[in-house]
């Protein structure tokens, strides 16, 4: 990560100011100004600089909103106004080592860059790159926003005894907006004050052996995890000695598929845990088959209510406590990716989830407005994402794409936003090879831009996101389906739209025949049946996208792409489960409904499927079938499928199955193993078979 | 982090403008909307430069460059107009102006990622490669951890510009991945030329870095029995193919079509290399340590 490029983090505060541990600065400050329009200089944010020429008065300093102690100079024209102001403030420390944190909280229209001492501590809604005097604000500040609190942590060993000066200079968004706004105020964190955990814990990277846990803190510390068994922990402690209010802490020597108890914060105690809140399970075995639930959430940033009913949904759904994996389908925080909206619409609104869960993002078009291809900005900042194929897969040199394994999942992450989507660029010359290279009996795909939609955006439109949609679907998806991919998981389109199960559909939706649908059915176990692949990751043996851009808002379109077996403009989020041969899929809607469900099986032959029990093979488990299994035993009766009849999973057919299946139909005993009640195959394999399949 | 942040230039400034607007409904109402906001103040240079970005996205680049001078003639210093006219201009395939605009954006910021990728870019195509190439290097050397891709890109400007010098391609490929690691997308050209050239350890050594990394190594087992095969190592190549086949029987993915490939290539591998060791065992004995000696000398 690039944590040490950091010397701040901005975080949204739009409640109530913080108690001041130690105003060093006040809200209403008095500061020098300059407002003519020209630059001061390389220097002026130094000490040693003279500010003596310039205006002076206490702040709120700014103009076009009347509520101005200071009112600034805009210049000669009301459209075509200066578009940056200076402002410095000196302040005298006489111990910069009591302090072990510094917060700045500012209340700036538009965009501004702050400054300690000469060294720039903070960017709010100003571009990453460089930045000159007509350089405009990123986006507007307006009517809730310009009362609004923004946080800045700065580092405290940016002090000096003496005098010290803090410097800010604020951007206009464009020549012609109405005002400007400046005010700050700045506290001293002492090692006497009580230290809180402002982000977090949450969780990446959980592997079989080992997971890395951040937290953020609102004064500059070493960082320190202690894990265990139980909330007693005991189990080891892992410390980051960086003093940051930044934390990352990676955690080794764990045992595959083991819940852990943690808890974080600094030598001298706690700050989050241990309780039953704080946990997270290591990954399992490739060969495990224990069941993996992945929650997947797709445009979910609007941090409204439409992501909170729909993660309330989730909450109440049965088996999300034992939700495994977080995939985050890009546009994760609206408007453009910041930290402080990353804070409202990620950390503020899932926190339960992201400290007992490893979460997996991809970077939407909306955060691509914060971060790029170079790798930097508060996507970047936020996620710690593999590059050397520390969870499984191969490197990838960069944290835009990535794969990982969990058990017996392999996940690729592709960045459909700035990365070059070119057939021979390294992004998809590294999916080829990684998909070749993973021994994962499941692999699912992930990334904003939908191949196939007819949403809120059109993937028959070749201009449609720059021809993005175009990009991936021509060059990526023939390397997917090539790679024996099972499932695509993409947003953007603010919907849910579900395909058929799918091979060689690379044109635009006219281009869709017959042929190209592995399976026309809708894949419902309960309808037209689970859709059917062989095992271990075969080519083109079908592949079913979902475009599932819908858990924060719902968008227009005509939602009739006729490759989607469903398309539905509602809120929800999908909710995936892998047990032992079957991928099961369901849409859950925001009021709990589910309205899509299919499942993928795999058998390592094609066809060897059954319902445990259905001795006589009709697809149902009543009467006649162990009246069939006695035919069988006692008046040698047919048995196409002894698996079937082995309804205690015994290897042998004999009384006790008949036995088992009357217990389940009449005393309400323990259901029968797997395959049931839906058609599958036999996860136990042994003596007995199914010579010939009653399933389809 | 003032030099690094740099980097981003005006991109990021570039990419809010842009991507705010793609998700806040079709395009053409963006435009509309602009279009309404620029009649109400006309003198706003962010208001053109939003609708050519706007422009940009519709593919309508020649209205997109009207606005962007519009735009500077009202800022005429502004380096993110500046920057985005370059790379509009390299889109239009007015490679002087994109070249022009680019340095001079460069003069005022050296460190301007996007104005150092459109120069680095317009170099190639005005046939200056080895400006181009020592631009690439700026931007590799100085900046962020570079992109695989930007790596790529250099590279194949070095092999438009020195077909032949294999040497100078590889050092360049070598560089980029001592910056960001055994990448595939890198190690694979690298391979390639190692293997034209004779130098087979150094190819099997990046091979077996990719092997280590996979789950399953059989496709790269099978591409050392080739390189070994190739270099006349007989012994090694069957063994390696042998191999690949004893995985490929036991892979769960035995009757698939990827699998028929890698085992007609392993299969092939064999068949090569023994009938080779049948006809001329002594000349594969010296040619083998030819060869060996060969790929220790780069």
């Amino acid at each position: 990560m690039t944590r040490l490029l950091l010397l701040t983090i901005g975080i949204v505060f739009s409640a109530a100011p913080l108690s001041a541990a130690d105003t060093l600065v006040p809200f209403g400050s008095t500061w020098s100004f300059l407002d003519n329009g020209t630059n001061p200089g390389g220097t002026w944010t130094a000490i040693s600089f003279n500010d003596l020429l310039w205006g002076s008065g206490p702040a709120e300093l700014g103009y076009g909103d009347g509520d101005e102690n200071t009112v600034v100079s805009f210049g000669p024209s009301s459209t075509n106004k200066y578009i940056t102001t200076y402002f410095r403030h000196a302040f005298t420390i006489t111990d910069p080592s009591a302090y072990d944190g510094l917060i700045a909280q500012l209340r700036v229209d538009d965009g501004a860059r702050l400054y300690l001492n000469g060294t720039e501590v903070h960017r709010l809604n100003m571009t990453a790159g460089g930045i000159g005097n007509s350089t405009l604000a990123t986006s507007t500040v307006d009517n809730a926003e310009e009362t609004a609190l923004s946080l800045a942590m700065i580092d405290p060993t940016l002090l000096v005894v003496g005098s010290n000066v803090l410097a800010i200079e604020v951007h206009q968004r464009s020549a012609n907006s109405s005002d400007i706004t400046m005010d700050l105020e700045l506290i001293g964190h002492t090692p006497l004050d009580p230290i809180t955990v402002i982000r977090g814990p949450y969780l990446q990277q959980i592997g079989q052996n080992h997971a890395i846990v951040r937290w953020r803190t609102d004064a500059f510390t070493a960082g320190r995890v202690e894990i265990g068994a139980t909330t007693a922990l005991g189990g080891g402690v892992f410390t980051d000695p960086t003093v940051t209010s930044e934390h990352e802490a990676l955690v080794t020597g764990l045992t595959a598929a083991t819940e852990y108890f943690y808890a974080v914060g600094t030598a001298a105690g706690f700050l989050a845990g241990p309780d039953a809140d704080h946990h997270f399970k290591t990954s399992p075995l490739p060969a495990s088959t224990d069941p993996v639930r992945l929650w997947v959430l797709g445009d979910s940033g609007t941090a409204n209510n439409n992501a909170a009913t729909v993660r309330n949904a989730y909450t109440s759904y049965p088996g999300s406590a034992a939700t495994d994996l977080l995939l985050l389908l890009g546009d994760n925080a609206y408007d453009i990716g910041t930290d402080a909206e990353y804070q409202e619409a990620l950390f503020d609104m899932y926190p339960s989830y992201l400290r007992t869960v490893s979460t997996w993002p991809t970077l939407g078009n909306h955060e691509g407005g914060t971060a790029n291809v170079t790798g930097l900005g508060p996507y970047y900042e936020n996620f710690t994402l593999p590059t050397a194929g520390e969870n499984g897969g191969l490197a990838s040199g960069t944290e835009a794409y990535y794969s990982f394994d969990h058990g017996p999942i392999h996940i690729v992450c592709l960045d459909s936003q700035w990365t070059s989507r070119s057939p021979t660029g390294a992004m998809l010359t590294w999916l080829e090879n990684d998909l070749a290279s993973t021994d994962r009996e499941w692999i699912i795909a992930f990334w904003h831009h939908p191949p196939y939609t007819a949403g809120s955006h059109e993937s028959d439109d070749p201009l449609d996101s720059s021809g993005r949609l175009f990009d991936m679907r021509e060059n990526a998806n023939p390397i997917i389906e090539a790679g024996g991919v099972d499932l695509v998981l993409s947003g953007h389109s603010h919907s849910y739209e579900r395909t058929f199960l799918l091979d060689g559909h690379y044109g635009v939706s006219s281009t869709l025949t017959g042929a190209m649908l592995i399976d026309a059915g809708n894949g419902d176990p309960n309808g037209d049946g689970s859709y059917s692949k062989p095992t271990g990751g075969a080519p083109h043996a079908g592949t079913v996208y979902i475009t599932a851009g819908s858990s924060g808002q719902t968008g227009s379109g005509p939602l009739n792409h006729p490759a989607m077996v469903t398309s539905q403009q509602l809120l929800g989020s999908v909710v995936i489960d892998v047990i032992p041969g079957q991928m099961e899929v369901r849409f859950l809607r925001s009021n709990g409904a589910v309205t899509d469900t299919f499942a993928i099986t795999k058998s390592s032959v094609v066809g060897e499927q059954f319902i445990r029990g259905d001795s006589n093979g009709d697809g149902l488990l009543d009467i006649s079938d162990p009246i069939s299994t006695l035919a069988y035993l006692f008046q040698a009766g047919p048995a196409d499928c002894l698996n079937a009849l082995d309804a205690n999973d015994s290897d042998s057919v004999n009384i006790a199955d008949v036995i088992t299946v009357l217990s389940v139909l009449f005393t309400g005993g323990t259901p029968l193993a797997a395959p049931y009640p839906n058609c599958g195959v036999d996860l136990t394999p042994g003596a007995i078979t199914c010579d010939i399949p009653p399933c389809p | 982090m003032k030099q690094l942040t740099s980097w981003m230039g005006a991109l990021c400034l570039l990419a809010s403008l842009v991507l705010s607007v793609e998700a806040h409904g079709p395009l053409h109402e963006r435009l509309e909307k602009v279009a309404i906001r620029i009649s109400e103040a006309p003198l706003d240079s962010t208001l053109y430069l939003e609708r050519a970005l706007l422009q940009q996205e519709h593919g309508d680049l020649e209205a997109a460059r009207a606005d962007l001078d519009r735009a500077l003639v009202l800022n005429s210093t502004d380096l993110v107009i500046r920057a985005t006219l370059a790379s509009i201009l390299l889109e239009i395939g007015e490679i002087d102006g994109a070249l022009d605009l680019a340095r001079a954006v460069i003069k005022e910021d050296p460190e301007h990622y996007s104005a150092l990728l459109v120069e680095a870019r317009a170099l190639v195509l005005t046939g200056k490669t080895e400006a181009a190439i020592a631009a690439f290097d700026r931007l590799i050397a100085n900046g962020p951890p570079p992109s695989p891709d930007l790596i790529l890109e250099r590279f194949r400007t070095v092999r438009i510009a020195h077909p032949t010098n294999s040497r100078r391609a590889l050092l360049g490929l070598e560089a980029g991945i001592a910056r960001v690691g055994p990448l595939v997308a890198l190690l694979l050209p690298a391979i390639e030329i190692e293997r034209k050239t004779g130098m087979t350890d150094a190819a099997l050594r990046r091979v077996a870095l990719l092997r280590e990394q996979a789950g399953r190594p059989t496709p790269w087992i099978v591409l050392e029995a080739e390189i070994l095969s190739e270099a006349g190592r007989v012994t090694e190549a069957v063994a390696r193919a042998q191999d690949a086949l004893r995985r490929l029987e036991s892979d769960p993915r035995r009757a698939s079509q990827a699998n028929e490939r890698l085992r007609s290539r392993a299969g092939d591998v064999k068949l090569t290399a023994q009938s080779r060791a049948n006809c001329r065992p002594q000349f594969h004995a010296t040619q083998t340590q030819a060869e060996e000696s060969k790929g220790e000398t780069p």
